[in-house]
C-alpha cells in the first residue's frame, strides 16, 4: 500500500528496523519464486509498494545487502545443483542456467527499481541487476573458469575439424555470456578466455602443421583453407576484435614460424615450376609486412640469381651480337616475372616495385656494359626490317626506365642514331616514336637533342625539294644540314676543304648559295666523311654501282682523266688530309672484293710512292656494291664520327663536369652544407642521368677544392663552404 | 489563468533561466513564438541572458530561429555565448523537426513503436497487412470515429474497410491522429483525396492546413506553414485529450469489495465509450470509498512505474497475453491498479499530466502529487509539484518549511531544500524557536556524515546563503566585519541585523554540538 501522507523527519528510532524484518520474508520468498519461474503469479504492485517503503524509511542499505546475499545463495544452489566442474555437458548447462538467470535477474531489478533509482544512484552502488551479474561471475563462473576455458577449446578444435551447428551456437552464446560478464574495466571474456583462446589457437595450428608433411604448394593451399575455414568460424562465435587476433595468431605461427619452409624453399620451387596460383596464393597469405618484406627480398634475389646466370658471349668480330642476345634474355626474364605479377592479386604496386628494383639493380650490376647493350639492342631492332617493331620497341623501354647509367647509354644512342639517320637505315617514324617514348619517361632535357636531330633531317627534304626546283641538278644530289650541336660530333674544325670533282664542286657552290639566300648569317661546312657517293661504272666484263665514302669517290673520279696516278700526285689533287687518303686508297686497292684501284707494289700498306692505275678486270658476284672504309690498326686521329670506340669514357668525363657544376650551383645559396646533405641534393638532380656514388661526389669536392671554389670546414671536415 | 499572462510569465522565467518553470508553462499551450510589448520572442531572451538549457528546452519545445526572420536573427546576434549561437546556428527550419509536446512524442511513439504497445483494433484493406490502431486515440481525436467505435464497430477487433486505394491515406490520417509530423511527406497529388477523407472524418483542423500547403508554393513559407499547422494540431489534440479526462473522471466508478473477497463495480465500466484497457483504483480517504478510473495501459506507460509493470513477466502484464481478444465489449475483467493516492484531486492532476501533459498543480496537493510522482516515477511531474510547492503562498499556511524541507529529501528535490531553507532563513527570529529546526538540522548532519563529502551542514550552508541574500549583503563585507571585529556604531543597519540571525544560528549549533 502507498504511503502518501506527509512524514514527519524519521528520528532514528529502530521501527523501521523491525518492520524491515517483517516485510523481508515476503520479498525473500518472491525472489526464490521469481527464479523458480513463477514470477507470473506474483503482483509487481505489491512487491514494488515493499521495496517503496524499504527505501523510503530509509533501510535501502539493509534490502540491498538482502538481496545480495539471496541472490549469491541462489547462484550458489544453481552452481552446486546443475553445474558440476567435470561434467562434459557443462557448457551447455551453464547457458541454459544463465539464460533462466538473465531473466529471473531482470525480473527482481524490475521489482527493485525504485531502489536502484534511489538508493543505489545516491550510494554509487551496482545496480540491481548488475550487482547480480557480478555474482554470477565470481560465484558461478569463476569457480568454473577451468572447464569452461578447457571446454570451450575443446568443443572449437571439435568444431574446427567438423562443423556442427548446436556447438557453433554453443560456443556462441559462452562467448557472449562472458561478454556481458565485467573484470577490471573490460569485459571478462576480454580478460580470461579471448588470451586462452589465442594460445590454444597457436597450439592447435602448430601440432596441425607439425603432424602433417606438404610440400610448398600443397601447404599453401592447405593453410588457405585454414585460414578461411577458421575466418568463417570466428565471425560467427567471436566478435571482430578477437577475429583479427586469431588471424595474426594464426599468420604467426603458420607463415613467419614456418617462413624458411615456405619463402625461402618455397618461392624458388614455385617459380621454378611457374605455378602462379600458388604463387598469389603465398602473397595473399604473406599479408604481415615482416613476411611480405621476406617474400620481396626474396623474390629480388631469385631475379638477381637468374639474370646474373645470362651469360655474355664473346664475339669479337662481331660485338653487337652478344649484347643483343643478353638483353634478349633479359627481356625474357622481365617478361617471365611480369607475368607473375600479373597472376599475384594484391598489392601490386608494391611487389611491381620491388621486382623493377630487383631488374634494376640487375642491370646496374652487369656494370657500364648494359647501357651499351641496350642501346645496340634497340640499334638492331631499328635497322631490321622485322614488321612489329613496336612492341620490341616498348619492351625495351621497360628496361630502358630502370637504367642507372643514362648518360653513358644516351652517348651510345646518339651516335647510333646519328649513323641510322644519316646512312638512312630505320624508319623515321620509329625512330620518332622511340624518342617519343624515352621522353615519357625520363623528360624532354635526354631528348632534345635527339629531336633535333630529326628535325634537321626534315627540313633537309625540304631544302633538297626546292634546291632542285631553283637549280638544274645533274645527278642525284641530297644533302643533310645538320645542326652542330644537335649532332655528335666532336671538333669540327677539322672539318677539311677538298678538292672536289668540277661536277660536285660546282653543286656544292650552287648549294651554297641557295642555302645563304634563305639562311643569311649560317656557315655551311661540308662533313664529306659522312656522306656517300653511288657511281655506276663498266668494268672490262660488267657494269657495277658501286657505293662509297666521298673521299673514296674523289679518288676514283681521278682516275676519269688520269691513267695512273701516286699516292702524293692524289694527294696534291685532292687536298685529303694525308691519314684519310691512306685509308681510303687502302680500302677501294687492297681488300679484294673492293679492289677497283691496281696497286703497285701490291702489298698491305700504302706508301706515297706507291703508283695507282683503274683496275679494268674487277668483278663482283652483284651489280652493287658497298665498300665501307677500313680502318686500320693504329689509326688513332680518327675524325668526325667516333663510332663505339670509348663511349663511356667520354660520358665518365662528362659526369664530373656535371657534378662540379651541380656542387657548386647547390653551395652557392646555403654558403655551407654537410656533405650528407649535398650528396642528397646532387643525387636527386641527377637521377635521370646516372647514380651518385659518394666516391664520385669527394673526388669533385677535392677538385674544387683544388681550384679554389670551395673550403672545408676547420672544424667539421664532412661540412663545407662556398668561396665567393 | 490566461495565455497571455502565462506568456508574460513565461518571458520572466526565460530571462530568469528558471527551465522548470519554463517546462511547466510550455505545457500549458502558451505560444512559444510570440512576442511581448517589447518585441522580444521567449527564445531571444533565453539567449540573451545565457540560458543555454533553456535555449535548447525552448527549441526542443517549438521555438522557431528563422534566420531569415527579424526574430530568428535578433536571438542569433543576440546570443550572450558562442555555444548558444552554434545551438542557434544549427537549428534547421526547413527540416521537418519533430518540435513535440512530451505527451505528443508519447502518443506518437504509441504509433511508431509497434513492439510494446497494446493495439485494440486492426483496419483491413482487402487482406493487406493490417494497419493497427488504439480504440480511446481515435475516440478521443474524432467524432466520427467515436461514432463509429460505439456504433458499428462495437465489439469488433478487426475492422474492413471498403477500398485498398484510401490505404495509403487512411495511414497519413492515422499518423495525424497520433500527432506524428505528416504534412511534409504528403505527394501533391494526394491533397485532394486527403482533403475529401477530412470532411467526411470531420477533421477541421487538417483540413485548414492542407487547404493552406495547397495554395502556398515557396518552400520556406511551406515549411512554417507545416509547423504552425503541427503546433496547432498538438494544441487541438490538448484540448481532445483534455476533454477525454474529463471523461473519464466523471465515469469513475465506487469499487466494492465484501468480506468475502467478491469484488464488484457499480455499472458496467469496461463498456463506457474511454475504450478502457486497465482500470485504476484509489482509496479516496476523505469519502471512505473506494474509487475506479477507466484508463489506456498506452498513456499509463509514461511513468516508468506503469512502464517497467507492463514490460515484466508480472501477474498484471501476463493477465493480457492470457486474455489476447481484450478489447472493449470483451466480457473479461480488466486488471485493477492501485494509484498512490488517498485523493481524488491526486489522482485527476496524475491523469491530467499523462493524458495531454497538464503541469498546473494546485499548490493544495502539490505535496502530495510530489510524493505520488515520486512513486510512479515520474520525474517530470515531480518537478513541475515542486515547482507548484516554491511558487505558492498560501502553502506555508497550511505546513512548515520543514515538512517541506522533508519532502525534498525524500523526493530528492534540491529546489524544495533550498526553498525551505530560503523560507527559514526569512524568518529566522520565528523559526529558530521552532523545535523542528533542531531536528532538521540534526537530520541534514547525519545525512552528510553517511556521505562524508565535507564536514558542513547542508542546511546551515543553504540557510546562511539566503541570510546573505535576504539582507542583501556582500559575502566580503562579512569577512571585513569577521577581521575588524564589532564596532556597532559604524556598522550599516543590515549587517547588524545580519549578525544578530547568524548569532542566533551559531547559538542553536552550539546547543546541538554540532561544529559547521
Amino acid at each position: 500500500m502507498f504511503k502518501v501522507k506527509i512524514r514527519s523527519p524519521r528520528a532514528f528510532n529502530s521501527q523501521g528496523a523491525t518492520e524491515f524484518n517483517d516485510q523481508w520474508p515476503f520479498l525473500e520468498k518472491a525472489i526464490f519464486e521469481i527464479f523458480d519461474g513463477r514470477t507470473h503469479q506474483l503482483s509487481f504492485e505489491k512487491l514494488y509498494n515493499v521495496v517503496y517503503g524499504m527505501v523510503l524509511r530509509r533501510n535501502g542499505a539493509e534490502l540491498y545487502e538482502n538481496v545480495r546475499a539471496t541472490l549469491r545463495s541462489l547462484m550458489i544452489a544453481a552452481r552446486t545443483g546443475e553445474l558440476a566442474r567435470n561434467d562434459p555437458d557443462l557448457l551447455e548447462k551453464l547457458v541454459k542456467v544463465w539464460e533462466k538467470q538473465c531473466e529471473s535477474l531482470q525480473a527482481v531489478s524490475d521489482v527493485m527499481m525504485y531502489l536502484d533509482r534511489v538508493f543505489c544512484k545516491e550510494n554509487r552502488q551496482l545496480l540491481i541487476f548488475d550487482m547480480g551479474l557480478e555474482l554470477f561471475r565470481d560465484e558461478i563462473v569463476k569457480p568454473l573458469n577451468g572447464s569452461v576455458k578447457r571446454l570451450f577449446i575443446e568443443n572449437l578444435n571439435e568444431v574446427r575439424l567438423q562443423r556442427s551447428e548446436a556447438k557453433l551456437r554453443l560456443l556462441k552464446s559462452t562467448v557472449s555470456i562472458l561478454e556481458s560478464l565485467s573484470k577490471d574495466d573490460d569485459t571478462y571474456y576480454v580478460k580470461e578466455l579471448e588470451p586462452h583462446i589465442l594460445t590454444e589457437t597457436t597450439n592447435y595450428y602448430d601440432n596441425f602443421v607439425k603432424s602433417h608433411r606438404y610440400t610448398p604448394s600443397q601447404y599453401l593451399s592447405q593453410i588457405r583453407e585454414l585460414f578461411e575455414l577458421e575466418n568463417q568460424l570466428d565471425t560467427e562465435i567471436l566478435n571482430k576484435d578477437t577475429t583479427v587476433k586469431v588471424r595474426n595468431a594464426m599468420k604467426d605461427v603458420l607463415i613467419t614460424k614456418n617462413s624458411s619452409f615456405i619463402i625461402d624453399q618455397g618461392l624458388p620451387a614455385i617459380i621454378e615450376a611457374e605455378d602462379l596460383e600458388s604463387l598469389s596464393l603465398l602473397f595473399e597469405l604473406c599479408e604481415k609486412s615482416s613476411d611480405r618484406a621476406n617474400l620481396l627480398k626474396t623474390l629480388s634475389k631469385r631475379i638477381i640469381d637468374e639474370g646474373s646466370a645470362i651469360k655474355v658471349e664473346d664475339n669479337l668480330k662481331k660485338r653487337a651480337i652478344p649484347a643483343i642476345k643478353w638483353v634478349l634474355q633479359v627481356l625474357r626474364l622481365k617478361e617471365k616475372y611480369n607475368g607473375i605479377l600479373s597472376a599475384i592479386g594484391q598489392d601490386k604496386l608494391k611487389t611491381a616495385s620491388s621486382v623493377d628494383a630487383a631488374f634494376s639493380l640487375l642491370l646496374n650490376h652487369h656494370h657500364k656494359k648494359t647501357a651499351e647493350f641496350l642501346s645496340t639492342y634497340i640499334d638492331s631492332v631499328l635497322r631490321s626490317a622485322e614488321e612489329s617493331r613496336v612492341p620490341l620497341l616498348d619492351e625495351a623501354i621497360g628496361i630502358f626506365k630502370l637504367l642507372k647509367d643514362k648518360d653513358v647509354f644516351e652517348k651510345i644512342y646518339k651516335q647510333q642514331l646519328s649513323k641510322r639517320l644519316l646512312q638512312d637505315r630505320s624508319q623515321l617514324e620509329l625512330e620518332k616514336h622511340m624518342i617519343e617514348k624515352m621522353k615519357q619517361e625520363i623528360g624532354a632535357s635526354f631528348t632534345s637533342k635527339m629531336e633535333g636531330m630529326i628535325r634537321d633531317l626534315l627540313i633537309s627534304k625540304g631544302y633538297e625539294k626546292k634546291f632542285r626546283q631553283d637549280y638544274t641538278v645533274p645527278v642525284n644530289f641530297k644533302a643533310n644540314v645538320l645542326t652542330t650541336t644537335c649532332w655528335p660530333f666532336r671538333n669540327t674544325d677539322s672539318f677539311q676543304d677538298i678538292q672536289l670533282p668540277e661536277t660536285l664542286e660546282r653543286l656544292k657552290l650552287d648549294f651554297e648559295n641557295f642555302f645563304i639566300k634563305s639562311h643569311t648569317g649560317r656557315t655551311l661546312r661540308w662533313a664529306y666523311h659522312l656522306g656517300s657517293m653511288d657511281i655506276g661504272c663498266q668494268f672490262a666484263k660488267d657494269y657495277y654501282v658501286i657505293s662509297m665514302s666521298v673521299y673514296a669517290a674523289t679518288v676514283l673520279l681521278l682516275f676519269e682523266t688520269h691513267s695512273q696516278l701516286t699516292t702524293e700526285e692524289i694527294a696534291d689533287l685532292t687536298c685529303i688530309p694525308s691519314e684519310e687518303l691512306t685509308r681510303q686508297l687502302f680500302s677501294i686497292s687492297v681488300p679484294p672484293k673492293t679492289r677497283i684501284l691496281k696497286k703497285r707494289p701490291m702489298n698491305k700498306n700504302i706508301a706515297p710512292t706507291d703508283i695507282f692505275t683503274f683496275n679494268h678486270d674487277f668483278t663482283a658476284a652483284t651489280k652493287a656494291i658497298k665498300i665501307s672504309t677500313v680502318f686500320m690498326k693504329g689509326d688513332s686521329s680518327l675524325q668526325g664520327l667516333s663510332s663505339l670506340q670509348n663511349p663511356i669514357q667520354e660520358a665518365m668525363e662528362d659526369r664530373k663536369l656535371l657534378i662540379d657544376a651541380l656542387v657548386v650551383r647547390e653551395l652557392k645559396v646555403p654558403r655551407s652544407i654537410k656533405e650528407r646533405d649535398l650528396f642528397v641534393k646532387v643525387q636527386t638532380k641527377l637521377a635521370n642521368k646516372f647514380e651518385l656514388s659518394p666516391k664520385l661526389l669527394s673526388e669533385s669536392l677535392a677538385r674544387l677544392i683544388d681550384r679554389e671554389y670551395v673550403q672545408r670546414d676547420s672544424e667539421d671536415t664532412a661540412c663545407y663552404h662556398y668561396l665567393p | 489563468m490566461s495565455t497571455a499572462k502565462n506568456f508574460i510569465e513565461l518571458c520572466y522565467w526565460c530571462r530568469v533561466g528558471d527551465t522548470e518553470n519554463v517546462d511547466r508553462l510550455v505545457s500549458t499551450g502558451v505560444d512559444l513564438n510570440g512576442v511581448d510589448e517589447f518585441d522580444n520572442t521567449p527564445l531571444f531572451l533565453a539567449s540573451l541572458c545565457g540560458h543555454e538549457d533553456l535555449v535548447n528546452l525552448l527549441l526542443q519545445r517549438g521555438a522557431v530561429c528563422d534566420r531569415d526572420r527579424y526574430e530568428g536573427a535578433r536571438c542569433v546576434y543576440g546570443a550572450l555565448t558562442d555555444t548558444i549561437r552554434n545551438i542557434l546556428l544549427r537549428y534547421d527550419i526547413s527540416k521537418a523537426v519533430d518540435v513535440k509536446q512530451p505527451f505528443a512524442t508519447h502518443i506518437s511513439l504509441q504509433l511508431q513503436d509497434s513492439t510494446n504497445t497494446p493495439f485494440d483494433i486492426f483496419f483491413s484493406f482487402n487482406g493487406q497487412p493490417l494497419l493497427k490502431a488504439h480504440r480511446f486515440l481515435l475516440a478521443s481525436r474524432s467524432a466520427y470515429f467515436a461514432n463509429k467505435l460505439n456504433g458499428p464497430w462495437a465489439g469488433k477487433q478487426i475492422i474492413h474497410m471498403p477500398h485498398e486505394r484510401f490505404k495509403a491515406a487512411f495511414e497519413i490520417i492515422l499518423k495525424y491522429i497520433y500527432l506524428i509530423p505528416t504534412l511534409h511527406d504528403i505527394y501533391p497529388e494526394d491533397y485532394k483525396i486527403l482533403k475529401a477523407i477530412c470532411l467526411k472524418l470531420q477533421l477541421a483542423d487538417f483540413y485548414d492546413s492542407l487547404n493552406e500547403l495547397c495554395k502556398t508554393r515557396d518552400s520556406s513559407e511551406r515549411a512554417h506553414l507545416m509547423a504552425e499547422s503541427q503546433f496547432l494540431f498538438t494544441e487541438h489534440a490538448r484540448i481532445q485529450m483534455k476533454n477525454f479526462v474529463k471523461a473519464i473522471v466523471s465515469q469513475k466508478r465506487e469499487y466494492k469489495e465484501a468480506p468475502n473477497g467478491i469484488k464488484s463495480v457499480e455499472g458496467d465500466i469496461t463498456c463506457c465509450s474511454s475504450f478502457p484497457d486497465v482500470l485504476i483504483s484509489l482509496s479516496d480517504e476523505a469519502n471512505q470509498k473506494t474509487l475506479i478510473y477507466p484508463s489506456h495501459r498506452s498513456i499509463l506507460m509514461r511513468a516508468d512505474y506503469f512502464r517497467i509493470m507492463f514490460h515484466s513477466n508480472f501477474s498484471e502484464s501476463t493477465h493480457y497475453s492470457q486474455h489476447r481478444n481484450l478489447y472493449a465489449g470483451d466480457n473479461v475483467e480488466l486488471p485493477v491498479l492501485k494509484f498512490p493516492s488517498k485523493n481524488d484531486d491526486v489522482a485527476c492532476v496524475i491523469l491530467n499530466y499523462l493524458y495531454y501533459d497538464e503541469t498546473e498543480v494546485p499548490s493544495r496537493v502539490a505535496m502530495d502529487v510530489l510524493t505520488a510522482a515520486d512513486a510512479l516515477c515520474l520525474d517530470r511531474l515531480k518537478t513541475m509539484a515542486a515547482v507548484s510547492i516554491t511558487q505558492s503562498s498560501s502553502l506555508l499556511r497550511l505546513t512548515t518549511p520543514f515538512d517541506i524541507l522533508s519532502a525534498g529529501w525524500d523526493t530528492r528535490s534540491e529546489r524544495l531544500e533550498h526553498y525551505a531553507a530560503k523560507v527559514i532563513a526569512r524568518d529566522l527570529v520565528h523559526y529558530g524557536k521552532h523545535p523542528k529546526l533542531k531536528e532538521a538540522i540534526l537530520e541534514s548532519s547525519a545525512r552528510i556524515k553517511s556521505r562524508q563529502e565535507t564536514d558542513t551542514i547542508e542546511l546551515v550552508d543553504d540557510i546562511r546563503y539566503y541570510l546573505l541574500r535576504k539582507y542583501e549583503i556582500d559575502i566580503d563585507d562579512v569577512h571585513d566585519l569577521e577581521a575588524e571585529g564589532f564596532s556597532e556604531t559604524l556598522m550599516r543597519p543590515e549587517l547588524v541585523r545580519y549578525s544578530s540571525d547568524i548569532q542566533l544560528l551559531d547559538s542553536i549549533l552550539k546547543e546541538l554540538n554540532l561544529e559547521a
